[in-house]
């Protein structure tokens, strides 16, 4: 049998139609990779990246309360829950490692918790008072903290002269393999992680 | 048959959910446990949901809900600091069936988002051999029409001397 040219034309144009339409319609329907990453911030009293410290002076004393506002954006294209963990440091205290993938073993102080879907912002309270420090042999002790209404007299770092404190604030999540908390997070094959620190000194004088 | 296939899903999306409390002699500790681990297994079960295409509006109702959770479970820290114990057990409960209820209203999510991403496929790649049928007729009975043009256009030529041979001649 025979097929005219006309119908061998036809045939060709469809054959080749239905493959530009099929790749068209494949590339609209598979979502396109996009990085995954989350960003995490504190902010000073005025919700802003300025005035960290009372009348801007990291020598924080007792009693004087210091308000800082810490935020999380889930930026990972599913819904994810977060744990930030806010680390009572000195100079001396390891900080958490990008390498090792390993959290700062300092004392936490605070974890707050949060469901976030994708592209959600999530922001909380940090507000802390030192209440109490002990200075014995020129090393400076905190001794008694307040955090978001709650005293925290268990986790005692000290530093020489009260000076390069610090709070550290890292992000955890639930990862899927372990179901565990763990922290920073999977993008891809790799693991990532997000974290922040605020340095400061303490006076145990007492604001007038 | 598809028909049959969704009266089937709204059928069961009208059931109510399967909760299953902790146990009554648990004690506090136990029932933490319990309450964190209903609550993982929500957030997995709100990610699939979410994986197969659910909508994005009973989403964000189910992430409230398991911020809910959050909020108990902490709370309930606070109370057992407080020596609140049986409160924070009646918290940690609660959070338990809250949690048991987002698996059940996310599998139902995840359900119906597997099944309507599925026809959303089948419709997008059955509508192609349809367009490209179309725009194969079209092309062939275009290109049919120049062609007669052009034939027809052929045939209303005059046979005539031009100017140039008949000045030649002359």
């Amino acid at each position: 049998m025979r097929i005219s040219e006309d119908l061998a034309r036809a045939i060709m144009v469809f054959v080749c139609v239905t493959i530009v339409f099929s790749a068209l319609t494949y590339m609209a329907l598979t979502p396109r990779p996009r990085e995954q990453f989350f960003q995490i911030y504190v902010l000073g009293e005025n919700r802003m990246a300025e005035r960290y410290y009372p009348d801007n002076n990291p020598n924080i004393s007792v009693w004087r309360e210091v308000k800082w506002y810490g935020g999380v954006t889930n930026f990972m294209g599913a819904v994810q829950y977060v744990v930030v963990k806010a680390k009572l440091g000195n100079s001396t205290i390891m900080p958490p490692s990008e390498r090792g993938s390993t959290p700062s073993p300092a004392p936490v102080l605070l974890e707050s918790r949060r469901v976030l879907t994708h592209n959600e912002t999530w922001e909380f309270p940090f507000f802390w008072t030192i209440r109490e420090v002990r200075s014995v042999g020129g090393t400076t002790e905190l001794v008694l903290l307040e955090v978001n209404g709650a005293l925290i007299g268990d986790r005692r770092v000290s530093a020489v002269g009260g000076r390069n404190f610090r709070i550290i604030f890292e992000l955890w999540t639930l990862d899927e393999e372990s179901g565990n908390e763990v922290f920073g997070w999977r993008a891809g094959a790799e693991r990532r992680v997000a974290w922040l620190q605020v340095w400061f000194n303490t006076t145990s004088v007492r604001p007038s | 048959m598809i028909a049959v296939a969704f009266t089937t899903s709204f059928s069961v999306s009208c059931e109510e959910p399967v909760v299953n409390p902790p146990p009554a002699y648990l004690d506090v500790g136990d029932v933490f446990d319990v309450a964190r681990e209903e609550f993982k297994k929500a957030v997995w079960a709100v990610k699939e949901a979410e994986a197969a295409g659910a909508g994005q509006g009973p989403l964000g109702v189910l992430v409230e809900r398991l911020n809910l959770v959050v909020w108990m479970i902490e709370r309930s820290e606070q109370l057992v600091g407080q020596r609140e114990v049986e409160q924070a057990t009646a918290q940690l409960r609660r959070s338990v069936e809250i949690s048991g209820e987002v698996v059940s209203k996310a599998t139902q999510l995840r359900e119906e988002g597997e099944r309507s991403t599925y026809y959303g496929k089948l419709i997008s790649f059955g509508v192609i051999p349809v367009a490209s049928l179309l725009v194969t007729a079209t092309s062939h009975f275009s290109l049919r029409w120049l062609r007669r043009r052009e034939v027809e256009r052929i045939m209303r030529m005059e046979i005539s001397e031009s100017k140039e041979t008949q000045e030649g001649r002359e």
